[in-house]
C-alpha cells in the first residue's frame, strides 16, 4: 500500500452486530486493499485505512453483499427506507451488483408488452371475443403473467443456492401468487368450478416448479400454495361477483406485484454474495405466451357457470 | 457427490457468507448452501475434494464445530 495516498475513514455498516459481521467486514475490504483499523459495534462503524478508490470500492463490494454500507452517517430510522429505495433504484436503473434484479426486471416489461400485444392480435383477429371486462381480464392475466414470468428468471438465475427457508418461501409465494391471480381471473368468468381447477393447476405447476429450487419441502410449499390459492382465487370472484369485482382485482393484483417485489429483495438478500447465472429468455417468454394463451382460451370459450354475471356485469 | 454437515455456531447471514466463502475455496466443491436457521450446510463435491477437507474449510474460522 502507499502510504501517501492512504486515508483513513469510516464506514457506516447497517446491522453490523457481531464478530462473524466483523470478520466479512474485513475480508471484504482486504479484497480492495482497505485495512480495518477498528470496528465498533454499538455505533455500526468501522475504522479503515487504505487508498480513496479502494475504500470506495470496498464500500461498494459490501453494498453488492447484501450489507448496507456508506461513507455517511445514515440515522437508525431511515434503515428499512433505504435499502427498500437502494433496491429499487438498483432494479430499475440496472446499478451494479443488481444485475439478476434488474433482468429480471426486464423480463417482466418484455413479457407485459409481448403478451398484451398478442393478446390484441388475438382479439382483433376475433380469434378471442375479447371485448367489454374480458379485455379487462384478459389485461390483467397479462401483468400477472409476466410478474410470475419475471420472478420466475430471478430464481433460475441463482439456481439451486437456496436454503430450505427461501426455497419454502419462494415455492409458496410464488405457487401462491400463481393461484390466486389465475383462479380470480377465471372464477370471475367462468364460475367456482372451471376457476378453482385452473387456479389450481396454475399455482401447483409453478409453484413446484420453482419450490425445486431447495429440494422437495419447496415442492410440496409450492403444491400446497397453489391449491389453496387456486381455490380461493376463484371462490373470492365469485363471491363478490356483484360488488365491485372488477375494482377489488385491480386491487389484488396491485398488493400482489408489491409482494413479488417484496419476495425479489428476500430473494437478493438472502443469496448476497453470490454471482448469479443469466439463464436464456426463450422458454419463459414462451410459458408466458403458453400461459397466457390458456386463460385467454378458457375465459373466451370455457363454461360459464353463472350466465351473464362476467365480473360483476 | 451431495452431503449435509450439521453445524454449531451458525447464526446469520454473516455466518452464511463467511462458510460459503471458505468451503467453496476448496477444489472440487461446486456448491455450498450453508443455513443458519437449520444449523446445516449443503456442499456438492467431487475428487480431490474430501469430507475432511470440507470439515477444515467449515471450521477454519468463528468457531463453527462440525456435529
Amino acid at each position: 500500500m502507499n502510504p501517501i495516498a492512504s486515508v483513513e475513514r469510516t464506514i457506516f455498516v447497517k446491522e453490523l452486530n457481531c464478530d462473524s459481521c466483523e470478520r466479512v467486514i474485513r475480508r471484504i475490504t482486504g479484497r480492495h486493499q482497505v485495512q480495518v483499523k477498528a470496528v465498533d459495534f454499538t455505533k455500526n462503524e468501522a475504522q479503515v485505512e487504505g487508498g480513496e478508490e479502494g475504500i470506495r470500492a470496498a464500500v461498494e463490494s459490501l453494498n453488492a453483499n447484501g450489507y448496507a454500507a456508506s461513507l455517511e452517517r445514515m440515522p437508525q430510522n431511515s434503515r428499512v427506507k433505504e435499502k427498500l429505495l437502494a433496491f429499487a433504484a438498483g432494479t430499475v436503473f440496472g446499478r451494479e451488483g443488481y444485475a439478476a434484479e434488474s433482468r429480471a426486471f426486464e423480463v417482466v416489461a418484455y413479457s407485459f408488452v409481448l403478451l398484451a400485444g398478442a393478446t390484441m392480435a388475438l382479439g382483433w383477429m376475433k380469434i378471442f371475443p375479447l371485448t367489454g371486462p374480458l379485455a379487462y381480464y384478459a389485461a390483467l392475466s397479462a401483468f400477472g403473467t409476466a410478474l410470475i414470468a419475471g420472478i420466475a428468471w430471478q430464481v433460475k438465475a441463482y439456481g439451486d443456492s437456496f436454503t430450505h427457508m427461501n426455497g419454502m418461501m419462494v415455492g409458496m409465494t410464488i405457487g401462491m401468487a400463481a393461484g390466486f391471480l389465475a383462479g380470480a381471473i377465471v372464477g370471475a368468468v367462468n364460475g367456482m368450478f372451471i376457476g378453482s381447477i385452473v387456479g389450481m393447476a396454475a399455482g401447483m405447476l409453478v409453484g413446484a416448479y420453482l419450490g425445486y429450487c431447495c429440494g422437495v419441502m419447496g415442492v410440496l410449499e409450492g403444491l400446497m400454495g397453489g391449491v389453496m390459492a387456486g381455490t380461493m382465487g376463484a371462490m373470492l370472484s365469485v363471491m363478490m361477483v356483484f360488488d365491485h369485482l372488477n375494482e377489488f382485482l385491480a386491487i389484488l393484483f396491485a398488493c400482489f406485484a408489491a409482494i413479488i417485489a417484496g419476495l425479489a429483495y428476500m430473494i437478493r438478500k438472502e443469496n448476497a454474495g453470490l454471482q448469479p447465472s443469466r439463464p436464456d429468455l426463450g422458454p419463459c417468454l414462451a410459458a408466458s405466451l403458453a400461459a397466457q394463451a390458456i386463460v385467454l382460451f378458457v375465459i373466451s370459450y370455457g363454461p360459464r357457470a353463472i350466465a351473464g354475471a362476467i365480473g360483476g356485469k | 457427490m451431495k452431503k449435509t454437515f450439521k453445524v454449531t455456531g451458525m447464526t446469520c447471514d454473516s455466518c452464511n457468507w463467511i462458510i460459503r466463502e471458505n468451503v467453496s475455496e476448496v477444489k472440487g466443491v461446486s456448491t455450498v448452501k450453508p443455513d443458519y436457521h437449520c444449523g446445516e450446510v449443503i456442499v456438492e463435491y467431487a475428487p480431490p475434494a474430501d469430507e475432511s477437507q470440507i470439515k477444515a474449510a467449515i471450521c477454519k474460522e468463528g468457531g463453527y464445530k462440525v456435529i
